[in-house]
């Protein structure tokens, strides 16, 4: 048994937790009986590729120390074959409030004593039976396994890192070094240099042509952008795109994430919320996909489901990467999504109709759209969303929790994370009031700011002197990567590789290693 | 060589040997009879659908888009498929009228009125689904480039969205002078037979004045003329755009370059196919046999299997170029529309759209009523199913984390039902106070 961030339900009564995914199951609003997928195949809770969309969930009934409870069962890979795990902190009382009364099941009744005369939280001997009857569970992620060739998160093993270091900085410019002339055509091979390269910025020569001097006047920098991208990068932005190329100059906001801090626990996700009004929807619209989580983290495994000791999980924090070449700004037929002068993909909500197409081709799929009117901000009277549970939030002391710098959206818009654009407008605003430029961290995002284990840093990227310049285009430039690169979507979000102290690494296929450098020149 | 051409002679387009008083009384009857029992109990069951579709549109406003069951990967469902799958079935009406007129053949006057009406209902209907589709239909107008103190903030030009309204638009406008001026020298028969005084003034109005002289005639052949060499590209260029709408985005399974000509030879199939529906219902009950003879239906049967394998060779191509292009994204999309969660609508638009039509090569199926009926719906289903598949592109594309499924509300099959409401009531309507049959190219002929 577990309790999960909820320090065994004393807060349970809050929508913001209850909505919060949690962690690996990614279920909101319920408590659920884990199983390993071995397990629940055999007892005909079989999860496939065309009934993980089914939101109907097994019931079992479990039964130990002379109790019984039933509960909806979710199979995740990794659990031992003879393991099953439940969630403390449900089934309340009414007593509790709105939003978490009788919901889900109270198993403390399932607890025993142990010698000592404390609450045991295992039982060794438990009944379990598939009841036949089901359970909707609201999950915001059905699909769990990141397909091994997707080239959506990079991983390497400690070994294979020490190794070769530049192994994945490699395989990005065999894949999208090519682009040197506007044609796009291959002129001349790049993997012959790539180690030089690879070494660039420390490399004298390479910092000197990339950086010019601009080391002399971090000021001067941030003021007049220069080009902070290695030329074959630079070359990918320019040409491997029919349309013109903007430069940002002055600020250009940007974020790193290293998915090697990242543990997963989603305190982003409510420090988002937080900060920008991004509204509870319920269980029920849960369970239509309607979950409005600005930045939300995506959990994948690797591994075989059927060994439960070969499982890898991967965290892979997702929100709005502010593409430079962004695909739902070209397609919003008024211009309600566009691009701002500082590289931010930005709404205007006030223009947004609710074509919803920028949603449709947003490749990362952040766009969040005001299905009903979640907060009584539209121009309809009583047609707030109503479900019992998430109710409270919109009375009026709650209303305080709020936002007053961030507008509450009407229903029928698009929103999606802003880069806490308030907080980077006040940062400068202050800047200005004392007439100087704005330093480095005077902007943090709230995502950034809650993160425990700092794995989000964010900041000016045409500022040299920057944390995430620095990071990005210096020390941890061989662990970089942005999701999707080869769409030319130019995010201005990077992530940083997983490297994993384990001898194998299951998220990537055995040959990709080595073919990285073979099949860049045909 | 030879000097002189004999033509072949071919079947008599008109069957029963009437002679033109006989014409003029047998089309002008509908009109000026009292409705008939059908007659009613059609108009009825249209305008009963239609009132449901306005509720269910009406229900959808006010509770917003979520009674829809879109969710935040699949953002467009039903209605983006019903847009398209109406916009389709309206380019067939064009296409006959305006292609055969420039061809000069004959066999279209049996058809081309019902079919110009058709265009005409089916892009109203059309256009009802991106209209409502909307979050915020109320500000609908910010998508017309209108002079305005905001900026002037004009909108998105390059958006495919927006090259959809002034595409949709146009030709909405095009087919509807096209249709009307065809009309005008009936409404000057219905006119000049008149009965009564109010019909006189209503007709009379409706025909602007038309005298039947010469010189009308030859201004309405040139107009005719000219609105039809209008409104062939049109139906290429609308259709084309549609597909816009998918083949620039960059979702795997839309972003491709093969969709603009399968998309209009799509057009032109599910168009066919519907004006089938339509004619044979109407040839029944309005009891014009004789003027829409077994010939035309045969005819529009092979226009059917020709472009229904030009479709199946889209679909081929599509799966063919994704195996080869060695994109793992496109091959993803394929794998995942023949074999994912979809792959039931991917199947049964392949039976439906590439398999059953080609029944028709076979002369007796092609010249059998009821079975070109019942291929008429079957291939309607499948046209449906096809936008259906493209569009449900969405649910699984780059990201595994966002992967979804989604099946409609209530409300929306409703605003599908509705749509059909309004088609059908419209075409009763017209079917009664118009003219399903062009007067004069039949008396002509
Ligand atoms: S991540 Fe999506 S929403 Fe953000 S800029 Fe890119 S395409 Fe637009
Ligand atoms: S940057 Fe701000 S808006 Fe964007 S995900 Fe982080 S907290 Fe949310």
């Amino acid at each position: 048994m577990k309790s999960r961030n909820r320090r065994g339900a004393a807060w349970s009564n809050n929508p913001w937790l209850q909505e919060m995914p949690d962690p690996i199951t990614k279920c909101t609003w319920d408590n659920y009986v884990i199983m390993s997928p071995n397990r629940a195949k055999k007892m005909g809770a079989e999860l496939t590729d065309l009934n993980e969309v089914d939101r109907d969930k097994k019931v079992f009934s479990i039964k130990t120390n002379g109790k019984e409870v039933k509960l909806p069962v979710l199979v995740v890979p990794g659990v031992h074959d003879d393991v099953i795990a439940v969630a403390l902190g449900y089934g309340r009382s009414k007593t509790v409030g709105k939003a978490a009364a009788d919901l889900g099941v109270n198993v403390y009744p399932l607890m025993g004593q142990d010698a000592t005369g404390n609450l045991s939280f295992y039982a060794a001997a438990v009944d379990l039976k598939n009841t036949g009857e089901t359970y909707q569970l609201a999950i915001t992620q059905t699909h769990h396994s990141y397909q091994n060739d997707r080239p959506i998160i990079h991983e390497y093993s400690l070994n294979e890192f020490k190794k070769d270091p530049n192994q994945l900085y490699n395989k990005r410019k065999d894949a999208l070094g090519h682009y040197t002339s506007p044609d796009g055509v291959v002129h001349h091979g790049g993997h012959g240099d790539a180690g030089h390269d690879a070494h660039g910025a420390k490399d004298a020569h390479a910092a000197q042509d990339a950086h010019g001097e601009a080391h002399a006047d971090p000021h001067a920098a941030a003021a007049n952008a220069t080009k902070t991208e290695e030329d074959w990068q630079e070359a990918y932005r320019k040409n491997g795109t029919l349309y013109p190329n903007f430069e940002s100059h002055g600020m250009k906001w940007g974020m790193s994430i290293d998915l090697n801090s990242c543990v997963g626990g989603g305190s982003c996700t409510i420090a988002c919320q937080a900060e920008n009004n991004v509204s509870v929807v319920g269980k029920n619209q849960v369970l239509l996909v309607h979950d409005m989580h600005w930045i939300r983290i995506d959990r994948y495994f690797a591994g075989d489901p059927t060994k439960p000791d070969s499982i890898q999980t991967l965290f892979q924090p997702m929100l709005c990467q502010h593409c430079d070449n962004a695909p739902c700004e070209n397609v919003c037929p008024v211009n309600a999504t566009n691009h701002s002068s500082e590289g931010m993909n930005q709404m205007a909500y006030n223009r947004c109709i609710g074509t919803r197409y920028c949603a449709n081709n947003c490749p990362y799929k952040v766009r969040r759209f005001n299905w009903r009117d979640w907060n009584e901000a539209d121009c309809f009277d009583d047609n707030v969303y109503t479900d019992g549970r998430r109710d409270d939030i919109n009375d009026d002391i709650t209303r305080m929790v709020l936002n007053p710098d961030v507008t509450v959206r009407s229903r029928g818009v698009m929103e999606k994370c802003s880069f806490c654009v308030q907080r980077l407008q006040g940062a400068k605003a202050t800047a200005k009031k004392q007439g100087r430029l704005m330093k480095d961290g005077e902007a943090k995002v709230a995502c950034q700011q809650a993160c425990p284990t700092d794995a989000i840093v964010f900041g000016n990227v045409n500022d040299r002197e920057s944390a995430i310049f620095k990071l990005r285009y210096e020390d941890q430039k061989e662990r970089v990567f942005h999701v999707l690169e080869d769409i030319h979507t130019l995010p201005n979000i990077n992530y940083l590789s997983k490297i994993r102290n384990a001898s194998e690494v299951m998220s990537r296929n055995p040959e990709e290693a080595s073919h990285g450098s073979e099949k860049a020149h045909a | 060589m030879h000097l002189k051409y004999e033509s072949v002679i071919r079947e008599a387009l008109v069957d029963g040997k009437k002679d033109y008083h006989q014409v003029t009384e047998d089309i002008c009857a509908p009109i000026e009879n009292k409705p008939t029992k059908l007659w009613k109990i059609g108009f009825f069951l249209s305008a009963s659908l239609l009132l449901f579709g306005v509720f269910s549109v009406g229900w959808e406003v006010y509770w917003g888009t979520g009674v829809w069951n879109l969710n935040r990967t699949i953002g467009w469902g039903w209605d983006i498929t019903n847009f398209v799958w109406w916009v389709g079935i309206g380019h067939a009406g064009t296409l006959i009228s305006a292609i055969l007129l420039l061809f000069r053949q004959g066999w279209r006057t049996g058809v081309n009125r019902a079919a110009e009406a058709m265009t005409i209902f089916a892009v109203m209907c059309a256009g009802q689904f991106p209209i409502w589709h909307m979050g915020r239909v109320w500000d609908a107008f910010f998508v017309l480039p209108y002079g305005n103190t905001r900026g002037p903030l004009w909108p998105n030009f390059v958006s495919p969205l927006l090259w959809d309204v002034f595409a949709i638009s146009t030709y909405f406008t095009v087919s509807l002078l096209f249709w009307y001026s065809g009309l005008i020298p009936d409404f000057a028969t219905i006119r000049d037979r008149a009965k009564t005084k109010f019909r006189k003034a209503a007709y009379g109005l409706a025909s602007f004045g038309w005298a039947g002289s010469a010189k009308h005639w030859q201004r309405h052949e040139m107009l005719s003329l000219v609105l039809a060499g209008l409104s062939t590209p049109l139906v290429l260029s609308v259709h084309t755009i549609v597909s816009f709408d998918f083949a620039t985005s960059v979702i795997p399974g839309w972003h491709t370059t093969i969709f603009p000509p399968y998309f209009v030879a799509g057009a032109v199939f599910s168009g066919f196919a519907m004006v089938q529906t339509l004619l044979v219902i109407t040839r029944k009950v309005l009891k014009l046999e004789d003027y829409i003879t077994i010939g035309h239906i045969e005819a529009m049967n092979k226009v059917i299997v020709l472009t229904g394998s030009i479709v199946g060779v889209a679909y081929l191509t599509e799966l063919f170029i994704a195996y080869y292009s060695g994109v793992l994204w496109e091959q993803e999309a394929f794998r995942l529309r023949v074999m994912g969660p979809y792959w039931w609508a991917y199947w049964a638009m392949m039976t439906c759209n590439v398999v059953s039509p080609q029944l028709f090569w076979f002369k007796k199926l092609r010249r059998n009523i009821w079975f070109t009926f019942f291929m008429s719906i079957i291939v309607n289903i499948g046209m449906w199913f096809e936008r259906f598949v493209i569009i449900m592109s969405l649910h699984r594309d780059y990201l595994p984390s966002s992967w979804s499924y989604y099946t409609p509300s209530w409300t929306e099959v409703g605003f599908y039902l509705g749509s059909f409401g309004l088609f059908f009531t419209c075409y009763f309507l017209f079917a009664k106070y118009f003219r399903l049959l062009p007067l004069r190219k039949s008396s002509l002929s």
